[in-house]
């Protein structure tokens, strides 16, 4: 792009601090830093936390241990580019460690002000009600699958990270992605055929950051 | 039901003002783990486990190292719990460390022994600290210290990593009057409050000295600056290491 259509909305744009920028700060011990990744990634990890759970006010809690925990753990080096990727991978201990990380917390999370008034979700409720009986359904079938291949099951599908990322988050080479990925999607190709029921449509295929 | 596990519930926001209070919380909340020395909202429990297997390999070695003669105590170290008298114990040395401040506590045990633990992390004024970082206890009457110096090593977790602490005692007979602990060509005196000491080394990975490769020593001199006695961490390290 030649140097005069640069715009003015582009350099603001251009502005904004990088995950790397913010997690850097973070480390340093700037709160408000951390605070804007969690505004820039709290909603991805919300949903995540949901689809492992099917249960959204247990997503919402784990959600914040997610950030306390990723906080916790400020000093950590990371890879270029792989902040959110790294927040997926504490996601997926935190509720692999659903329990324990909870109790943990149990108190931070008792510090969290109660709600007043009406409840936010009053004009939501009913749809938030039907999406964990289904995602319930589908959590329970997932469960077939070693836990490993759920993981990258809902790192790569349901979350759209690259096989790079997933290997980040799960601290696994990149090829062992792959191949857990690929075993999921035969394992679930043969659990739907035993069912008797038609394949559902293939698995999109992650992102590549290659 | 088919396997489908790409008809997902759509993705969904908390709404504004629930998000916003979770912002709030969560910073507030930094706040709070920042005030406390960085350090959280707990010993998680693996390296509690961790941290008691330490302690564990610690009293084994404990009486080569010249230093608890009875049982101690990862497992019944804590002063409100009996054993020691809680009330009498008293701070002798406070460093700073990666974990918060550490500090090392002395205190009589009912059966006229003596518990010496570390407590990392902030104590209530005139709260009884906890022995969070370890601890070695006589329960009854102590043995004299056989070595110059007695030390001990803790690997506390800080910061997703350990920070080395070293704790220990000179013998009252030892002549010793200054302890510095030397790493290369560094060193630094070490502060001693009735012969006890404590200091934080570095940061190193879990039962292992500093990866940068400097020795680690400590040394006792007497009044007139002659040395008198010398630990060498490594070794320590690789008969209190996990």
């Amino acid at each position: 792009m030649p140097e005069s259509s640069f715009t003015a909305d582009d350099r603001a744009v251009s502005a904004v601090p990088s995950d790397d920028e913010l997690w850097l700060r973070a480390g340093r011990g700037d709160t408000e830093a951390f605070a804007a990744l969690f505004e820039r990634h709290g909603r991805s990890v919300y949903n995540f936390c949901f689809r492992r759970t099917a249960d959204w006010a247990a997503a919402e809690d784990l959600m914040s241990i997610v950030f306390l925990e990723a906080w916790r753990q400020r000093g950590k080096e990371l890879a270029r580019g792989m902040v959110r990727a790294w927040l997926f991978g504490i996601a997926t201990l935190v509720v692999r460690n659903r329990w324990r990380t909870q109790r943990r917390y149990r108190r931070a999370l008792a510090r969290l002000p109660r709600e007043s008034g009406t409840p936010d979700f009053a004009d939501d409720v009913e749809s938030r009600l039907a999406d964990e009986s289904r995602m319930a359904a589908l959590v329970e079938q997932l469960r077939r699958l070693p836990k490993r291949e759920q993981d990258v099951l809902a790192l790569c599908v349901w979350s759209g990270l690259a096989y790079e990322e997933a290997a980040v988050a799960l601290g696994i080479p990149v090829g062992t992605v792959r191949s857990r990925l690929s075993r999921a999607r035969n394992r679930l190709r043969e659990l739907a055929e035993a069912s008797g029921h038609e394949e559902g449509g293939a698995l999109p295929n992650p992102r590549s950051s290659q | 039901m088919t396997l489908d596990p790409h008809s997902l519930p759509l993705d969904r926001g908390l709404p504004a003002r629930r998000f916003a209070a979770r912002r709030d919380h969560l910073v507030r909340e930094l706040e709070v783990s920042r005030g406390r020395g960085g350090s959280l909202w707990g010993l998680r429990p693996r390296h509690a486990l961790v941290a008691a297997a330490l302690g564990l390999v610690a009293v084994v070695a404990a009486p080569a190292l010249g230093v608890g003669h009875g049982l101690f105590g990862l497992l019944d170290s804590d002063p409100r719990v009996p054993g020691i008298v809680g009330n009498r114990v008293q701070q002798l040395v406070s460093v700073p460390t990666p974990a918060g401040e550490a500090s090392l506590w002395v205190g009589p045990t009912e059966a006229s022994g003596r518990c010496v633990f570390i407590h990392v992390g902030g104590v209530a004024n005139g709260g009884v600290p906890t022995p969070n970082g370890g601890s070695q206890c006589d329960i009854g009457p102590s043995a004299p210290q056989t070595l110059p110096i007695a030390t001990n090593l803790t690997w506390y977790p800080a910061n997703g990593t350990f920070t080395l602490l070293i704790d220990g005692h000179v013998a009252p007979g030892s002549r010793i009057t200054r302890v510095v602990m030397k790493a290369g060509a560094q060193a630094r005196v070490l502060t001693l409050a009735k012969g006890y000491f404590l200091a934080d080394v570095a940061t190193a990975p879990q039962g292992q000295l500093p990866a940068n490769g400097t020795p680690y020593v400590l040394v006792g001199y007497d009044k007139n600056g002659q040395e008198v006695s010398r630990v060498d961490l490594q070794r320590l390290a690789g008969s209190a290491g996990p």
